[in-house]
């Protein structure tokens, strides 16, 4: 609310933009909702990126994946005709319930914040997508492409002076989908989760756990399970293994809003949910 | 049973219709009442031109912002405010140090109010996080900000309490010590305020018991949260008066309070309460326009103090948390005996409203059944925590949280249904309140008959809603039962309306040209349609439109006292004070006209904006008016009236809601909601529906999802609306109120109260509910999910 | 610094500072219908359109506005002529205080603009991000499924 700035620009291209950012009072703009709560005051600075072309939701080449712009909104990326094996990035899309602020936050901008309910975060990361950031080295444009974990993990220089320029998320068929659950139905997830199972390779992902970004965790040894279950496996054995698997993956995240006891359980239980929507897909009880 | 029943008013019009014998026919004769008229500021809201107090300010106003306690409990050693003063456009720097030391009250109550004098305006003393240390007014919000960062001030701390029990323990340290305070009922203990009341011998009562149920109800903290924020807005008009324009439901209070606390007289002093956005109880206090008010006198320029939202959860008021512990007897046939309730208060920083809110926890909740022997008892105690104070409901909701489930628990001990138990020890009409003398609120109380009761039809309407049938049939166990369990449950409310001998309001009335009549009122509107409401009475009354009533109130230069918009008065009392000003008006139209026809007044008749004349002839109200502005029997045709009552009918109640619990996240959908409402004649159906969905959502968040979470040292953690989560309309349920008529005989053709009734069902409900879905019995709010799942796991562990 | 957009149809070019968010400029500049409730992006009361996108005010920069066209209660209706959503919410008796008012008509419009014929779930949707104390949602509910009733030229219903 009581922000400084003495400057707000409106940079044309990716290069102008990377020269004006880095500074430690600069803040990068996507869509912009998040500047009024407080913790801004130091910012001199914004640089806001609403003429660059980044926006669009696009096949690549030879229809390998899916490219989606930084600057698409949460509700474009909503409302897209998307494959149906990208269903958990829109759910995750859809899960952001305010629609006034789905209209102006973008994928870039979401992604960028430092913060673990990010929701489309969870559902990119259990998609295996990639993303493209951009630097200045020098005065070079330098494009570098990461997995999105470690986009979230990134160090504070890195996150002041890089600039994600798209999402990319492999296409190969299978199935995606993603569950949430807080307070009310406005609230910010407590913990969410997404899956995928394409070709047989299983990805789960879930955030929550923890105050940044770098809390989107993968849930390594609840993927084993999954990937182990049997056509025709008996319900009732799976579902204890995954609960021990989730509990391993998970660290107990305790804050204002949850225990950290409560949260995994959270995670159980969506994962389990999750993984019996993938059997029901497959026809399987 | 009956005892002492005064009637206080007249019930005959001016052309001889009887209406104190009025009952249940009168609703075929309304012309406006019970009719859901548009109501008369509506239009304007939905364009965006309702002037709340922020939408206009005069030129040169200064923006004030207030520099709040880091500290629960601590002495201010030292204050610097030099570099402050001297930062760009500043130009006003308060602190203890340089405004007057007035111990005062900030609950806009009557004098003397019945709360202590705790408060100054800035102290030496901080009392929670989030109390006042000083104010700096200045050119821009920005440079108000940016110079508090610059105040220097040093803190002794001193232990602080956050738990009522703790605070009420010998060798606790006193919150509030020194010889300034007046009022408090024990500053050695910290206790704000006591009540006692007895009826009968409880002992014996519990003695001649077959069954005593007995159990300790917790709610906490529950914040009013109107959309709009509390706002004030304060000049020097051209006389050198004072002039407030503030946020508030209690203007000629504020007025009082602020010529106390100010030290000017109160005829300096004008109070305008501009539209608001919601009181619930948290504007019913002299809450912000003290500091713009005492910038302005020492500036001469205006000024304004607009909270945050933020400030609004931590710095304004709440809900008083509060332990009960209910303890009730019945025989086996399910006849209440005895019901003994002492509550534990917890009043935060400062005692506004302690005393009155626990009055009504046990003089709302506990006369609802009528057992032979009562004792209410409470301990209302400061902590430093965020300061609790008036909110819809006031006291209610602590309340029935207790009795209401403790019904559910005695039926099922004593294999009743919960619905018979109720009906076998509810009020009937003719019942008096035994309680009502002995709980009065600040002083002794009056003798109460209930003369209208619509229960039985609330219940059995209420059933059929919700399909109460087919509770008990929801398969919980076996293949077919899953994660999801569904429940149901029931409670019965009542509450009142008005205070007796205490709430006074008054109304004035005079006619124009055209057959129009301005209607001043003191009430406040604060959302509530209370200016559609008496426009409606006077149009009733006067036999004409409601287009024919131009409403303007709550203005201390314009319009005649009323207490303000709390314990659901309004519709009851103003009501009755619009009633007879119009009725006396009618009195003088009928004499004008019979002066003009030079006839008898007796056969005149008045419809249709006109006195009509038995052989055909009619006057309208617009030809008599200018006859008596300009040419025969001149005068201004106009009146007024005041009006107290020493009843206070109970409006009651019967909700019922059907919920479904996830045993796998706890999570709580209320799926339907019925609630069922006798508030006698529905002046504005509309109207009540709406207080009755609006009062029932704000208690849902409260049993749902709303709650304070404090850090270690007595900080809010949640102070925004992305942390203090109230519903949204994804939230609520499937939502029937119904409108049970019933004609209350001491009420302006009919009514009682409709607005505070709702907030006291759903905590109690829901916890029957969830016991009725999953089989545990959750006495502590809110139910959030974590709690429900951690219950239902214990439940399923055996534990 | 400059801020110029189209606001209710007609340019305007205002000076602002660059960190003034836009809500408060609209309300300095005497459009006072777009309301201040939280500081978060919450409660809606500060919803306007831009670019016929429901945004909420308070957290966007007036700068960021600067160029584009918006749209507030202000441009919707006139007392003379109310916009069919204002007329709905006075007939469902959706209106008590009224503070939340601008922004739950200017999010029914919205809907309406890309939902011709929304369910009462889709109204509940569109109205999330729409706190109001008031009334409980029952009758804003029943407001935008009129609303959109009145836009298709159905009959008025009940």
């Amino acid at each position: 609310m009581y922000l400084r700035l003495s400057e707000y620009l409106r940079p044309s291209s990716v290069e102008e933009s990377l020269r004006l950012i880095g500074g430690e009072t600069t803040a990068l703009l996507a869509g912009g909702t998040h500047l009024n709560v407080y913790g801004h005051e130091h910012l001199t600075r914004v640089v806001d990126l609403q003429h660059l072309s980044l926006g669009g939701i696009t096949l690549a080449e030879g229809q390998q994946s899916q490219t989606i712009g930084t600057l698409v909104t949460l509700q474009t990326l909503a409302r897209a005709e998307l494959p149906a094996e990208l269903a958990a990035l829109q759910q995750a899309a859809r899960a952001e319930r305010n629609r006034a602020i789905r209209n102006r936050t973008t994928v870039g901008g979401r992604l960028a914040r430092d913060r673990s309910d990010a929701r489309i975060a969870t559902a990119l990361v259990a998609l295996g997508a990639e993303v493209e950031v951009v630097r200045l080295e020098g005065h070079e444009v330098v494009h570098h492409v990461q997995p999105v974990e470690a986009f979230l993990v990134r160090d504070a220089d890195a996150r002041r002076r890089q600039l994600l320029a798209e999402v990319r998320v492999p296409l190969g068929g299978g199935f995606s989908h993603y569950a949430h659950f807080g307070l009310t139905a406005m609230s910010a997830p407590y913990a969410d989760v997404a899956l995928r199972v394409t070709d047989g390779v299983v990805r789960l992902a879930s955030g929550g756990h923890g105050p940044g970004s770098a809390h989107t965790l993968r849930l390594g040894t609840a993927e084993g399970v999954v990937a182990s279950i049997g056509v025709g496996d008996a319900s009732g054995t799976w579902q204890a293994a995954l609960r021990e698997a989730v509990v391993a993956d998970v660290p107990a995240y305790t804050d204002v809003y949850a225990s950290g006891a409560y949260r995994r359980e959270l995670a159980v239980a969506l994962t389990t949910r999750l993984v019996e929507a993938w059997l029901a897909a497959q026809g399987v009880k | 049973m009956r005892k002492g029943d005064e009637m206080t008013k007249e019930f005959k019009t001016p052309d001889g219709w009887d209406t104190g014998a009025a009952s249940m026919g009168e609703y075929e004769r309304f012309k406006t009442v019970n009719k859901s008229e548009r109501r008369v500021d509506a239009l304007k809201l939905a364009l965006g031109k309702g002037t709340f107090a922020d939408d206009e300010l005069p030129a040169g106003t200064l923006h004030v912002k207030v520099l709040w306690s880091p500290h629960a409990h601590a002495k201010i050693t030292r204050i610097d405010v030099s570099r402050a003063e001297k930062m760009p456009g500043v130009r006003c720097v308060l602190h203890h140090g340089n405004v007057p030391r007035v111990p005062h009250t900030t609950a806009g109550q009557g004098f003397p109010e019945p709360s202590p004098w705790d408060a100054y305006m800035f102290d030496d003393v901080v009392r929670f996080v989030g109390d006042r240390v000083c104010a700096v007014g200045a050119e821009t919000e920005a440079d108000a900000m940016r110079a508090l960062e610059v105040i220097d001030v040093e803190y002794a701390l001193l232990p602080a309490i956050f738990d009522p029990e703790e605070a009420l323990k010998p060798g606790a340290v006193r919150i509030h010590a020194g010889p300034d305070p007046r009022g408090i009922a024990d500053t050695s203990k910290n206790l704000a305020a006591h009540l006692h009341a007895v009826v009968g011998d409880p002992e014996r009562g519990f003695a001649d018991s077959d069954l005593v149920v007995e159990n300790e109800y917790r709610v906490g903290y529950h914040q009013q949260s109107p959309i709009e924020p509390h706002v004030a807005v304060t000049w020097l008009d051209e006389n050198n008066r004072l002039t407030v324009k503030v946020a508030t439901q209690v203007p000629f209070h504020s007025r009082r309070i602020l010529a106390q606390v100010l030290e000017i007289p109160v005829s300096r002093i004008r109070v305008i309460k501009p539209r608001i956005g919601g009181g619930f109880g948290g504007k019913q206090e002299i809450l912000v326009e003290d500091i713009p008010a005492l910038v302005t006198l020492r500036t001469g320029r205006p000024a304004r103090l607009y909270y945050t939202r933020a400030e609004q959860l931590v710095s304004a008021r709440t809900r008083h948390p509060a332990i009960v512990r209910l303890k009730t007897g019945f025989k086996k046939d399910g006849t209440m005996v005895v019901n003994q309730m002492k509550a534990i208060g917890n009043t935060g920083a400062y005692g506004a409203h302690a005393l009155t809110v626990f009055s009504c926890t046990g003089g709302k909740a506990l006369p609802l059944y009528r057992a032979k022997h009562y004792l209410f008892e409470a301990h209302v105690a400061y902590t430093n925590l965020p300061i609790a104070g008036a909110f819809r409901g006031y006291g209610g909701p602590q309340g029935f949280f207790a009795t209401e489930i403790q019904m559910d628990i005695a039926a099922e001990r004593l294999g009743l249904d919960p619905i018979e138990i109720r009906r076998m020890n509810m009020l009937r009409p003719g019942d008096d309140n035994p309680l009502a003398v002995a709980l009065g609120e600040g002083r002794e109380g009056y003798p109460q008959i209930i003369r209208s009761c619509g229960l039985e039809d609330c219940i059995a309407k209420g059933k059929e809603a919700i399909g109460w049938h087919r509770r008990g049939t929801f398969d919980t166990s076996g293949p077919g039962a899953g994660h999801l369990r569904r429940g149901m449950g029931m409670v019965l409310l009542m509450h009142g309306s008005g205070i007796p001998g205490i709430d006074m309001a008054s109304a004035f009335l005079k006619l124009n040209d055209d057959g129009s009549f301005n209607l001043l009122v003191g009430a406040t509107d604060i959302g509530t349609g209370s200016d559609t409401i008496l426009s409606q009475i006077a149009a009733e009354a006067l036999r004409v439109p409601l287009d024919k009533i131009v409403i303007y109130s709550s203005d201390t230069d314009l319009t005649p006292f009323d207490t303000g918009a709390y314990a659901s008065s309004t519709t009851y009392i103003t009501g009755n004070a619009v009633k007879k000003a119009a009725e006396g008006t009618l009195r003088q139209l009928i004499a004008a006209a019979a002066k003009i026809w030079e006839c008898e007044e007796l056969g005149l008749q008045a419809h249709d904006v006109a006195i009509w004349h038995p052989d055909g002839r009619r006057l309208t109200y617009g030809e008599i008016c200018i006859s008596t502005f300009y040419n025969h029997n001149q005068h201004q045709i106009m009146d007024h009236a005041s009006h107290l009552s020493y009843e206070c009918p109970p409006p009651f109640s019967a909700h019922f809601c059907e919920i479904e619990v996830d045993t796998e996240t706890g999570g709580v959908k209320v799926v339907k909601y019925v609630a069922a409402v006798d508030c006698g004649v529905a002046i504005n159906p509309k109207a009540a529906e709406g207080q009755t969905e609006g009062g029932t959502s704000i208690s849902l968040g409260w049993a749902l999802s709303e709650e304070f979470r404090f850090d270690e040292s007595g900080r809010m953690q949640n102070a925004g609306f992305d942390g203090y989560k109230i519903p949204s309309a994804l939230d609520i349920p499937e939502f029937q109120s119904i409108l049970v008529p019933t004609y209350e005989p001491t009420g302006p053709f009919g009514a009682k109260s409709v607005s505070e009734i709702p907030t006291d069902g759903p905590a109690p409900i829901l916890s029957n509910a969830i016991y009725d879905a999953i089989g545990v019995r959750l006495l502590e709010i809110p139910f959030t999910p974590e709690k429900v799942l951690a219950a239902w796991r214990a439940k399923v562990a055996g534990r | 610094m400059r801020f110029e957009a189209t606001l209710n149809g007609r340019p305007v070019s205002w000076e602002i500072a660059p960190h003034a968010f836009l809500t408060e400029v609209l309300r300095a500049h005497g459009y006072v219908g777009t309301k201040r409730g939280c500081e978060t992006g919450d409660c809606g009361a500060c919803a306007v359109l831009l670019d016929g996108l429901e945004v909420n005010s308070c957290v966007l920069l007036a700068a960021q506005a600067s160029g584009h066209a918006l749209t507030t209660i202000e441009g919707l209706g006139t007392m003379d002529h109310p916009h069919p959503a204002q007329d709905a919410f006075v007939d469902a008796g959706a209106i008590q205080c009224g503070f939340c008012t601008p922004g739950m008509v200017m999010a029914t419009v919205a809907l309406c603009g890309d939902n011709a014929s929304p369910t009462a779930d889709d109204a509940r949707a569109a109205l999330g991000g729409h706190l109001c104390r008031c009334t409980g949602y029952v009758k804003p509910i029943e407001a935008v499924l009129d609303a959109a009733a009145r836009l298709r030229g159905d009959a008025q219903r009940g």
